[in-house]
């Protein structure tokens, strides 16, 4: 009994610790709702459909953001305009969205330039989940809309 | 019987240190950036946190005629912090912070060049607490703020304007044992300075007003 009793502190404080760090991981981003929608002046949007373009981007969030669930590519007068959804990190500590240009010549994704572009970016937390937003845009007359909710 | 209170004694501290590390995940947090270059560019916010939640923006304009808008709410010990800065004239840039059960507002307002606009509103109830400051460099700028806090609420407000032809107005309300603390410096020629503080069963008012130059007009009531 004695010897159970040294150790039992030991075990308990090795059992708080690992529960303790299992904790965030078993978290998970449910009822997470983001919605981006980007209105394009002019022509409608394409989805894009180059495999180089696809493969680099994807590296990229890949590497940023662990777990994705989806992204979008548009194709607008030779500009990718890259659209990310429900980026929810594999800690459940954070997700968001970002609204980006894919510069072609420098295979480099950039902010928005050119004017008149309008974002808007709407997120919806829970108790474990913080929403995380940014806007980068160039040129005149844009429009930057963020909701940002917490738990209801 | 020793190894059940040794039992008991670890099992409380594990609960107790789960306790305390789960509590702060239960903080939501909102977190947004506006970074803008251009002319008449909008930039408009809306969070919401709930439970301990933190609400954080801050917009970054440089050009003319842009208007930056935020609206942060937290509810139960929420925390807003807003921060807007605009380079260049005609622009406008306000905040509306209403913060409930112990909640903290936190906002500040720069501006440099001619012609701009900022308007500042918090709110704060049962031991809230407002933090507010308009900074303004340049001719011609006007800078409001207004602060309500209720039951033993506390506000602190600071405008410091740097230029001619500048209006800055700042006015606060406290009731029960609440208080206002406030300050304005203006530096410049044809400068109106305006404040005016509001209580009820009020424990500390203090109000500051600065103002160099000539024709210009201070008004104050307490």
């Amino acid at each position: 009994m004695d010897y159970l009793n040294r150790y039992l502190g030991l075990i308990l404080a090795c059992g708080t610790l690992a529960l303790f760090l299992a904790g965030p991981a078993m978290v998970q981003a449910d009822g997470n709702q983001l919605e981006i929608r980007h209105l394009l002046g002019g022509e409608d949007g394409q989805l894009g459909t180059e495999d180089w373009a696809l493969e680099y981007l994807e590296g990229i969030y890949k590497k940023d953001f662990p777990e994705k669930d989806s992204e979008y590519y548009y194709k607008v007068n030779g500009q990718y305009l890259v659209v990310l959804f429900n980026i929810a990190m594999d800690q459940g500590q954070s997700f968001g969205g970002s609204i980006f240009e894919f510069h072609e010549p420098e295979r480099r994704r950039q902010t928005q330039s050119y004017g008149n572009n309008f974002s808007i970016i709407q997120q919806v937390g829970n108790s474990s989940v913080d929403t995380f937003a940014t806007v980068s845009q160039d040129g005149d007359g844009n429009v930057g809309i963020i909701r940002q909710f917490g738990p209801h | 019987m020793k190894f059940y209170g040794m039992l008991g004694s670890n099992l409380l501290w594990a609960s107790l240190f789960s306790l305390f590390m789960a509590g702060p995940a239960l903080a939501q947090s909102n977190t947004a950036n506006y970074f803008q270059l251009g002319l008449g560019n909008v930039a408009d916010l809306g969070q919401i946190a709930t439970e301990l939640g933190v609400n954080m923006a801050g917009p970054l304009q440089i050009g003319a005629g842009n208007i930056a808008s935020i609206s942060q709410l937290a509810e139960d010990a929420g925390f807003n912090r807003a921060s807007q800065f605009q380079l260049g004239s005609d622009n406008l840039a306000s905040i509306v912070q209403p913060a409930s059960g112990q909640g903290l507002d936190l906002a500040t307002q720069f501006q440099l060049g001619h012609e701009n606009v900022s308007d500042l509103g918090q709110t704060a109830s049962a031991l809230g607490r407002n933090m507010a400051g308009q900074r303004q460099i340049g001719g011609g700028n006007n800078a409001s703020l207004f602060q309500l806090a209720e039951d033993e609420g506390f506000n602190s407000a600071s405008q410091t304007q740097l230029g001619n032809d500048n209006l800055a107005s700042l006015v606060q309300l406290a009731s029960e044992q609440g208080i206002n603390l406030s300050t304005q410096v203006e530096i410049g020629n044809s400068l109106t300075a305006i404040m005016e503080q509001q209580s009820t069963g009020n424990l500390l008012s203090t109000n500051i007003q600065i103002l160099t130059g000539t024709n210009n007009v201070a008004y104050m009531a307490p």
